[in-house]
């Protein structure tokens, strides 16, 4: 595995999760916190085994491709009933009525993952200094193990994935959410380089 | 130059902001988290305070309130990522002399600290 300084790494999820939490704030009009996200570096194959330690039941998830001089796969993860709590929050109670995941829920969702996706990886690349261009954001509902079927690449570089726990913490209620960065060797070798020039 | 007080509980923003504030002549005391920046302040008596607002135990706007409790003239230079404008608005009723957003510019950090030894707020 790759030397990468873990302080680092979560200082730069800690920026880019609170852009993140900036633009959501503007889209709401509501004041919106975010926890110091907690962090895993962690080979791909063994994310399932941390992913059922912190994830039950089915999970909403919006899932978006980047690449440019990294790339690889972002996805946010939130388990239904609580993004659908998340929408409803988001939306002073107009979707996610009743815990369910509706249609009008699912969009919110989608552009609640959208933003948050865009804000964490143009955070990353402005921070690095590396260009990452990303796909349009996609929302499915589904198992853990369908999730991880989507992330199954065939490659021949080894595959790493870093998992960031955080909290969105809004009108006095608090939303667990990861989000999921999955990349190759050659861009998690980048990303440390990166990390130590513009860091310090 | 000052002696300034960084708090930050994240370990890499305290390694950064040390190193770039040393290297412009200041001294420098780390707390990480809000209840030791509350003691380390008390004392310490730092000249300056670079305060995060994202900390477990009290919120960065808990600690500004409260050491300018302790003492109405302290100078509080705010660093979050928490960009949002309620948030700046908070900091400044607060009575943070300046909210700088990370990762701050090394040359913005330098230049709050070299205005602040100057004795002017921005």
């Amino acid at each position: 595995m790759p030397i990468v300084d873990m302080d680092a790494l979560t200082e730069l999820f800690n920026v880019g999760l609170h852009r993140a939490a900036a633009s959501l704030s503007e889209v709401t009009s509501q004041r919106i916190v975010v926890d110091l996200p907690k962090l895993w570096l962690l080979p791909i194959r063994d994310i399932e085994v941390r992913l059922r330690e912190l994830l039950a039941g089915e999970l909403a998830t919006v899932h978006q491709v980047f690449s440019g001089a990294v790339a690889g796969d972002a996805v946010l993860l939130i388990e239904q009933d609580k993004a659908a709590s998340l929408t409803n929050l988001m939306t002073d109670g107009d979707a996610g009525q009743g815990g369910r995941l509706d249609e009008s829920a699912r969009e919110v969702l989608a552009e609640v993952g959208n933003i948050v996706l865009g804000a964490c990886l143009s955070g990353f690349g402005d921070m690095l200094h590396l260009k990452v261009t990303f796909s349009v954001p996609s929302i499915h509902v589904d198992s853990l193990g369908a999730v991880l079927q989507a992330l199954a690449v065939e490659s021949n570089e080894d595959q790493f994935a870093v998992i960031a726990a955080t909290r969105f913490r809004l009108s006095d209620r608090a939303v667990e959410g990861y989000l999921l960065i999955a990349v190759g060797a050659q861009s998690l070798e980048r990303i440390s380089s990166a990390l130590t020039l513009h860091g310090g | 130059m000052a002696r300034i007080l960084i708090v930050d509980d994240s370990n890499y923003a305290r390694r950064v902001h040390r190193k770039v504030l040393e290297a412009a002549g200041h001294s420098i005391i780390e707390a990480s988290t809000g209840m030791g920046a509350i003691e380390s302040f008390s004392l310490e008596k730092p000249d300056a305070v670079l305060l995060d607002l994202s900390m477990e135990d009290l919120s960065g706007l808990e600690v500004l309130r409260t050491l300018r409790g302790l003492d109405p003239a302290a100078r509080v230079v705010v660093c979050s990522a928490d960009v949002q404008r309620s948030t700046e608005e908070l900091v400044s009723a607060a009575g943070a002399e300046l909210f700088l957003a990370k990762p701050a510019d090394h040359s913005r950090l330098v230049q709050a600290f070299a205005t602040q030894s100057q004795g002017s707020a921005t």
